[in-house]
């Protein structure tokens, strides 16, 4: 077990009251690990990562990493945001340097292993590209290697693909899968995109509307690769139909 | 590129000859105008007899003035970093720096003729009161106005106040810094007039106001026409700058 999470609640303080929007969260995580967090839009799956990644911390409860009760959980997970958040200043090569810079290593060594994964993952030819320069999709794809360079242990990916159209998105949710099988990574992946949650899930945790709790956990047992034969199977359409319905009750 | 640019300020140039020829024609139609309005004919000719000794008056203007910028940029960027790391600081000080730009300033000139003496410094003081404003304004701004997602980002990095304001926020304001400086520019050469006109004994600002106490009107002209090149100057120096230090910054906005 990677990471595991017990009794995690946090209620904000707003102008209007108290907003509650973790209720009693527990769930844990193996090694290697696909786990998607599907539930209804500003349920509070992003103030869950933002507790997790120790930009703000939980009221109550406990957050184990690797078995250790750790206080400081910031540096210890590789967070993307909906947004690349590229820095447009930089270019391809050293967006994904700044995380290895912020750990102290020398600019040389963070560029020389940046180049290392951009050739791994067949992006070495934008190495020289400014943001500017990239389409939306070729944004995210950078996205994602700048926060696997910073730390592959565990991800903690928000909505990576939710700007994107529908044919980038199957691209990127491929490409993805290969850094996955690849780095063997561990990785949590929010989207309330029921068909998403399918395509890429061993596990899909599926969210109550706010405060959120953990209506359902589900184990996708789908082989991959899962093409478009294995989505339309009647045990694939099953999972969404279930899913749909457990969110439609909440939501109503 | 160089086409580019001249087609762009065409119109501006076309215009400008327009109104100079109406200016012309308007002066030498009614004669008793000309005195106190004189045609561009009689600036030009004006400009090219006394050339000499308006250039060595602006040499003194143009030393205060960079002088002045120069100090002007160190304390405009000194009140934004103490700004953007301490908010207390900024609550404390930032009212007072607006409230400090509601007095007018010409009224203050002689005050500083009192305080500091005829020499360079009052001038180089009005110059920095002129021009420190708009770069603390629009770098301060910029500098607490960056994406919080991109904050959040570096927070879960792991990433120091320090390196958040090394590696996201300094580069994130250089634009608005750049604008800060630009509007700044503009500023800054009036500043040094109006510190000189007041009293000095040598540069621009005193020299106009010889030259309008005894009405020789086309000689002031002659040298507000040399205040408007030298303020160009300094503007289009700034966006050379500009070009060179943030690139990025214009491919974005392409």
């Amino acid at each position: 077990m990677i990471l595991k999470v017990t009794n995690l609640s946090k209620t904000y303080k707003t102008q209007n009251g108290l907003l509650p929007v973790l209720d009693l969260l527990n769930f844990s995580i193996n090694k290697g690990e696909f786990v998607c967090i599907l539930g209804p839009s500003g349920c509070g799956k992003s103030s869950l990562f933002h507790i997790l990644s120790g930009i703000e911390n939980p009221d109550s409860g406990k957050i184990t990493i690797h078995h250790q009760n750790t206080a400081n959980r910031r540096g210890k997970f590789g967070y993307m945001f909906q947004n690349d958040l590229l820095l447009p200043w930089r270019n391809t090569l050293d967006n994904i340097t700044l995380g290895l810079e912020v750990k102290g290593h020398t600019l040389k060594k963070s560029r020389e292993e940046a180049d290392k994964l951009l050739r791994k993952f067949h992006l070495e030819k934008f190495a020289s590209f400014y943001p500017s320069d990239l389409s939306g999709g070729m944004k995210q794809r950078i996205a994602l290697l700048r926060t696997i360079a910073f730390n592959s242990d565990i991800l903690l990916l928000d909505e990576p693909f939710g700007s994107l159209d529908a044919l980038t998105r199957m691209s990127l949710q491929k490409y993805l899968l290969e850094i996955w099988e690849k780095l063997h990574l561990t990785i949590l992946f929010i989207t309330h995109d029921i068909n998403e949650a399918v395509v890429l899930a061993d596990k899909i945790l599926v969210l109550s509307k706010r405060p959120a709790k953990i209506i359902k956990s589900i184990e996708i047992n789908i082989l991959r690769p899962r093409n478009i034969e294995k989505m339309r199977s009647s045990s694939s359409i099953n999972i969404e139909k279930e899913l749909i319905n457990l969110l439609e009750k909440d939501i109503l | 590129m160089k086409n580019i640019i001249h087609f762009r300020y065409l119109p501006t140039l076309l215009f400008t000859l327009i109104l100079i020829i109406i200016w012309e024609i308007y002066s030498g139609w009614y004669s008793e105008s000309s005195l106190f309005l004189p045609a561009p004919s009689s600036i030009y000719q004006t400009f090219i007899i006394n050339m000499g000794i308006i250039f060595s008056h602006a040499l003194h203007t143009v030393w205060e003035t960079i002088i002045g910028f120069i100090l002007a940029i160190i304390i405009g960027l000194t009140f934004s970093f103490l700004f953007t790391l301490f908010p207390f600081i900024k609550r404390t000080i930032y009212p007072l720096l607006v409230i400090s730009q509601t007095i007018p300033l010409i009224i203050l000139a002689p005050l500083l003729l009192l305080w500091f003496g005829f020499g360079i410094a009052p001038k180089i003081i009005m110059v920095v009161l002129f021009c420190f404003f708009p770069i603390t304004i629009a770098t301060t701004d910029s500098l607490l106005n960056v994406n919080q997602n991109l904050i959040n980002l570096f927070k879960s990095m792991n990433a120091t106040d320090y390196q958040i304001l090394k590696l996201v926020r300094l580069p994130f304001s250089l634009p608005a810094f750049f604008s800060g400086m630009k509007i700044a520019a503009t500023y800054s050469v009036s500043g040094a007039i109006v510190g000189e006109y007041v009293g000095a004994k040598e540069g621009l600002g005193i020299y106009m106001n010889i030259a309008a106490s005894s009405h020789a009107f086309p000689l002031v002209f002659a040298v507000i026409f040399v205040v408007i090149v030298l303020s160009l100057t300094l503007f289009a120096i700034i966006s050379v700058i500009e070009r060179l230090a943030i690139p990025w910054h214009f491919y974005q906005s392409k």
